[in-house]
């Protein structure tokens, strides 16, 4: 399960600023947007914020939900509901206590006399797309096709260390460790092509699988030649990047949970259909806006949120471990009820780049944070449907309906306007 | 968990079935194997001899007015006959478990379904843990431990129409066949389940031919839209004369050990007319006579309330004229 700790507490945190805004008679986007973090500022706990698309997150589920013609106006048994989050692109901490000094990420580049390039990592490809991004970095850097690379990852024969695939850190860790080893070896290419067509060094870029001179473009050799030249009398090119995230965090006892060099955001509005008569419901659509820095690789992010809104969701849903004294009840994929594709809603993403200054080329996490707004989001997009505020989870039919009749029956919670105005009149001051 | 060894017979008769069935008592009989082997691979009754029934194509056939046992689920929802003639049958065939477990699993299969619980189907260690419950083999029941009936809950959804529409089930035996209605076939009990004799094998179906006279509607309640098992079932079968009831028959089913026919209710609109206030009333009396335990995912006080909710749903589909295929 993805985003381990942060998940439940964040969906306590997102629902209590939903019933905040309620009793204030509020906007959920407007008390968010007031009360927002300006991008490269600090928090109360010395938390180092960088880039922060959030206010663009918002806006786009905004606009695309049509939330402000739609939430707390759609008929008894529909609604949308706002959920947030953000999270960490690498643990700053590294798990490994006892040796100073150690990368937290490295990656070794071998080029041979082909000009194939294999990249070692020790990042473990768990199906999220770590390999692709090794490879898409160092092209990136080289100007080479992605069919020039050959990544060896999590082989403990050839990996370099790395303190693995964990905290959503693999793009913003090891990605800053290939471009640093693809730089490295650029340098070396830059003097080798600067020896073939005279030049300045350091003015030869690459792309297209040329290396260049920036300031006369018809000085220029192949990628290939420049390699050649670069190995004369040597032998392969290698060169090594690594990653270790800067000092940060207060020095109070827990300073360090939660610290990172890079924090994605994002927002998700969900619409939900709540059966009147049986309290079943299903979540309808899901508008998704994730800010990770700058996309290296859009059908990965896209993919990755999608995932998470499924896995999120059948925390929401369905899922949970049923315990009989020390017997979990249901240890079969029968009896804990992921959500099929069935129960799947449509998904409409929209990808924010706040291109932050410190990942590798802007990117941040799009891992485990995507997964965290979509519980929340659903939780108050039930409340919107029919008034009932949901406190456990999983939200399963026999719950809703038990909270339903204690509260009396279904109510479609007050428009904003009205509950302002009560809210005034119970003496809240407006901002 | 591995499938445990077995020897497996492949008869190709009816007869020949049930001689092997007498040859070796220690057997079971298979047909689609979606329930017996799962419950095999976790060491649930599992026998040293399984009698496949894979070759007896004798039991295939399919007609509105007789079902062979071995008529798989999916063949049953796409029969063209049957959506004719009674469409709640082909319906209910398609609202079981997913596709993939309708291509194999049979009418016979879940006419047969065993009795499903939490302390049951769970694997030998966990039963083992907390102690075996009565029909793993212990001495009490977990679910309602005063108890010394096993509470296990009937989770097939055939049977609720069927009963509804007065069918029959053909049993062959080794003195040959007898019929028992389906309303008479299965008992409220978790581990003595229905009249079927060990030495007999459920070979068919029939439905009488004025079940085609009946608008009839199954409304199962689940969880998740596919391969769930039902959290409750509600079959009715109506047959209107003019504008008044003439015959209505309600089935409450995976709401204890067996399903429930609900004759007074049924019976106690016959000659009214079937109003909204008529259809309120008798949904709110199947709530109170139906007694679902702990022992599925949903709360026994919600599935009771749902009882209410999907007869109301059932009877508002049988009388607008039952279900159409899709």
């Amino acid at each position: 399960m993805r985003g381990h700790g942060a998940v439940n507490s964040r969906c306590s945190l997102e629902v209590l600023i939903d019933e905040a805004c309620e009793e204030l008679g509020l906007d959920p986007f407007a008390v968010r947007l007031q009360n927002m973090m300006p991008p490269y500022s600090h928090t109360i706990n010395d938390f180092r914020i960088t880039s922060n698309g959030l206010p663009e997150c918002l806006d786009k589920v905004r606009t695309a939900s049509r939330w402000d013609e739609r939430w707390r106006k759609m008929p008894l048994g529909k609604g949308l509901g706002l959920g947030c989050g953000f999270y960490i692109s690498g643990s700053n901490l590294p798990i490994h206590w006892d040796v100073p000094g150690m990368p937290q990420s490295t990656v070794h580049l071998k080029i041979d006399m082909d000009a194939g390039v294999t990249v070692h990592t020790g990042a473990a490809e768990i199906g999220q797309g770590s390999d692709t991004v090794a490879a898409m970095v160092v092209a990136e850097v080289l100007g080479i096709r992605l069919d020039r690379i050959r990544v060896y990852s999590q082989n403990t024969d050839t990996a370099p260390i790395d303190l693995g695939s964990y905290s959503s850190r693999v793009t913003f860790m090891m990605g800053n460790a290939a471009r640093k080893a693809a730089e490295e070896v650029r340098r070396e290419l830059q003097q080798a092509a600067a020896a073939v067509v005279g030049g300045q060094p350091e003015l030869f870029l690459f792309q297209d699988e040329m290396v260049f001179d920036a300031s006369n473009p018809s000085r220029r050799v192949s990628f290939t030649d420049a390699v050649r030249k670069a190995m004369d009398h040597k032998g392969a090119l290698v060169a090594r990047g690594s990653f270790n995230s800067t000092k940060m965090g207060g020095d109070f006892k827990g300073a360090t949970a939660g610290l990172a060099p890079a924090y994605s955001m994002n927002a998700y509005v969900a619409e939900v259909d709540v059966d009147l008569d049986t309290a079943q419901w299903r979540c309808t659509k899901v508008w998704a806006a994730h800010d990770c820095g700058k996309v290296l690789n859009r059908l990965s992010v896209e993919g990755q949120i999608e995932g998470s809104i499924h896995m999120g969701l059948g925390q929401v849903y369905s899922e949970s471990l049923e315990y009989r004294g020390p017997n979990l009840r249901n240890p079969n994929l029968l009896d804990y009820k992921i959500p099929t594709s069935i129960e799947m809603p449509d998904v409409e993403t929209f990808l924010v780049e706040s291109n932050d200054a410190e990942g590798p080329f802007g990117a941040k996490e799009a891992g485990e944070g995507p997964l965290l707004p979509i519980l929340p989001a659903v939780v108050n997009a039930i409340h919107d449907a029919v008034g009932v505020r949901m406190h456990e989870l999983p939200i399963t039919p026999d719950r809703l309906h038990d909270q339903m009749r204690l509260q009396g029956g279904w109510k479609k919670p007050t428009p904003l306007g009205k509950a302002a105005a009560v809210a005034v009149k119970r003496g809240v001051r407006r901002p | 968990m591995l499938l445990p060894p077995f020897q497996l017979h492949e008869p190709t008769t009816v007869a020949e079935a049930v001689a092997l069935r007498q040859l070796h008592p220690e057997s079971d009989f298979l047909a689609g194997g979606t329930d017996l082997l799962p419950n095999y691979k976790w060491q649930l009754n599992t026998r040293p001899h399984v009698i496949g029934l894979h070759k007896v194509d004798e039991l295939r056939a399919i007609s509105p007015t007789k079902i062979g046992a071995l008529a798989t689920l999916k063949q049953m929802n796409m029969d063209g006959a049957l959506w004719q003639e009674v469409p709640v049958v082909a319906q209910t065939a398609g609202l079981i478990a997913s596709p993939l477990i309708r291509n194999s699993g049979t009418l016979g299969g879940n006419l047969m379904l065993e009795n499903r619980c939490f302390f049951f189907n769970q694997s030998y260690v966990w039963r083992e843990s907390i102690d075996f419950c009565l029909k793993a083999g212990g001495t009490a029941c977990h679910v309602v431990p005063q108890e010394t009936k096993c509470y296990a809950t009937f989770s097939a959804d055939l049977p609720g129409p069927l009963i509804a529409l007065g069918a029959t089930f053909e049993l062959a035996g080794p003195s040959g066949t007898r019929r028992v209605p389906a309303v008479e076939f299965y008992k409220n009990d978790g581990i003595d389940r229905h009249a079927k004799r060990p030495d007999e094998l459920l070979t068919f179906v029939h439905l009488p031919p004025t079940a085609s006279q009946y608008r009839a509607s199954y409304q199962k309640l689940r969880q998740r839209e596919s391969w769930d098992f039902p959290e409750l079932g509600i079959a009715v079968a109506l047959k209107m004369k003019g504008e008044t009831v003439e015959d209505l028959q309600i089935v409450a089913n995976a709401l204890e050990c067996a399903p429930k026919l609900l004759r007074d209710i049924g019976s106690g609109l016959r000659g009214k007319k079937l109003t909204d206030a008529a259809i309120d009333e008798a949904a709110a009396a199947v709530e109170t006579q139906v007694r679902p335990v702990k022992n599925t995912n949903l709360s026994p006080s919600y599935r009771k309330r749902m009882a209410r909710v999907f007869t109301k749903r059932a009877l508002l589909e049988a009388r607008a004229g039952g279900p159409r295929r899709a």
